[in-house]
């Protein structure tokens, strides 16, 4: 939950940044090893967005895997899991490399009609 | 309508790791040593802080401590016994503490009075991982009634904490508890992780934590 309000907080002020109106689709990197759930993101994304510039916006979630790399023998190797020994030598010396992300990638903002001075018919003006 | 993709790539908490960075600036600034405390409920969190809160008293060593809960100030309570302020930190049914959290507590805390500080987080392998709070070092608390394949279960916060801390090793004969498996999970995980072995109910290894403390002040204090 408090991951998914930090997010949109990221969000918003990313949208502000830009002069965006609404977001369409958000995409994060959560990495196998983060800790984060994508299940559980994408519930308390559906209720925490609501009533936000974020509300129907698409989460995709794309979940970079373990990527190590083995100081003995010098192979670099994605694992669905974190092994605890390298699959090449049996070598112990393992250093991440990724899979540890929890990272906003990009997101598609809508930036509502072109403004186009004088066409706009404008009831506090003139 | 238009609409156009934006490449962002920034940490999701973000936020919170510019806050924790401004916490370790104030606890630089005044000198004192930050120790964060992490660990399942029950594993002994806060009767550590007891343990080492009695030797502190003894020793003239001045600390205070956070206490992070979900709900109730009853480890903050079982800690104004001692002659250390105990702020209690209610999260409000959030599962960790955040950087923003600690910060604003600090406000009731001076920290220039104090040797250490310690930041006991919600009782919690997993959450906690993910959210630093400025601390010099973290310390995971396992009891062995939990289990010898927590290490490689929880391996987010295992690779994020400097030290874990076996307690309850006064149980060992009645388990089936494999220290063993501990230390080759720690090996292939985080092979800096400096494990102590005590029990707190009979104080067996709380020198060890003592001296492992003052050693953190030692590396934090020559900055």
């Amino acid at each position: 939950m408090s991951l998914i309000s930090a997010l949109l907080r990221g969000v918003e002020a990313k949208l502000a940044e830009v002069g965006g109106k609404r977001v369409r689709s958000i995409r994060l990197a959560v990495g196998l090893l983060s800790g984060a759930e994508p299940d559980l993101l994408e519930s308390a994304f559906a209720v925490l967005s609501e009533g936000t510039a974020c509300e129907g916006a698409q989460l995709m979630i794309r979940r970079p895997p373990v990527r190590v790399r083995c100081g003995a023998c010098g192979a670099e190797v994605e694992l669905l899991e974190l092994s605890l020994r390298c699959p090449k030598c049996n070598g112990f010396d393992l250093e991440l490399e990724g899979g540890d992300e929890l990272f906003i990638e990009e997101m598609e903002v809508e930036f509502g009609e072109p403004q186009h001075p004088g066409v706009r018919e404008d009831p506090e003006g003139q | 309508m238009e609409s156009r993709s934006i490449p962002v790539y920034e940490k999701i908490l973000k936020a919170n790791d510019y806050v924790a960075r401004q916490n370790r600036q104030l606890f630089e600034a005044s000198g004192v040593t930050v120790v964060g405390l992490l660990g399942a409920p029950g594993s002994g969190k806060t009767s550590l802080l007891e343990r080492t809160l009695e030797h502190f008293t003894r020793n003239g060593l001045r600390a205070a401590v956070l206490v992070g809960d979900l709900a109730t100030a009853r480890d903050a309570q079982r800690l104004a016994r001692f002659d250390a302020k105990a702020v209690q930190l209610t999260t409000g049914g959030a599962c960790h503490l955040e950087a923003q959290q600690v910060h604003e507590a600090l406000a009731e805390i001076n920290l220039a009075d104090l040797d250490y500080l310690f930041i006991e987080n919600v009782g919690n392998l997993v959450c906690p991982a993910a959210y630093y709070l400025g601390e010099h070092v973290r310390v995971v608390i396992l009891s062995v009634a939990e289990g010898d394949d927590k290490v490689a279960k929880y391996p987010t916060i295992m690779r994020s904490a400097q030290a874990l801390v076996l307690n309850k090793i006064d149980l060992l004969d009645w388990l089936d508890f494999d220290e063993r498996r501990i230390r080759e999970d720690v090996h292939a995980l985080n092979p800096g992780l400096r494990i102590l072995r005590l029990s707190c109910r009979t104080g067996t290894g709380i020198e060890d934590w003592i001296e492992y403390l003052e050693q953190v002040r030692g590396r934090t204090n020559r900055a």
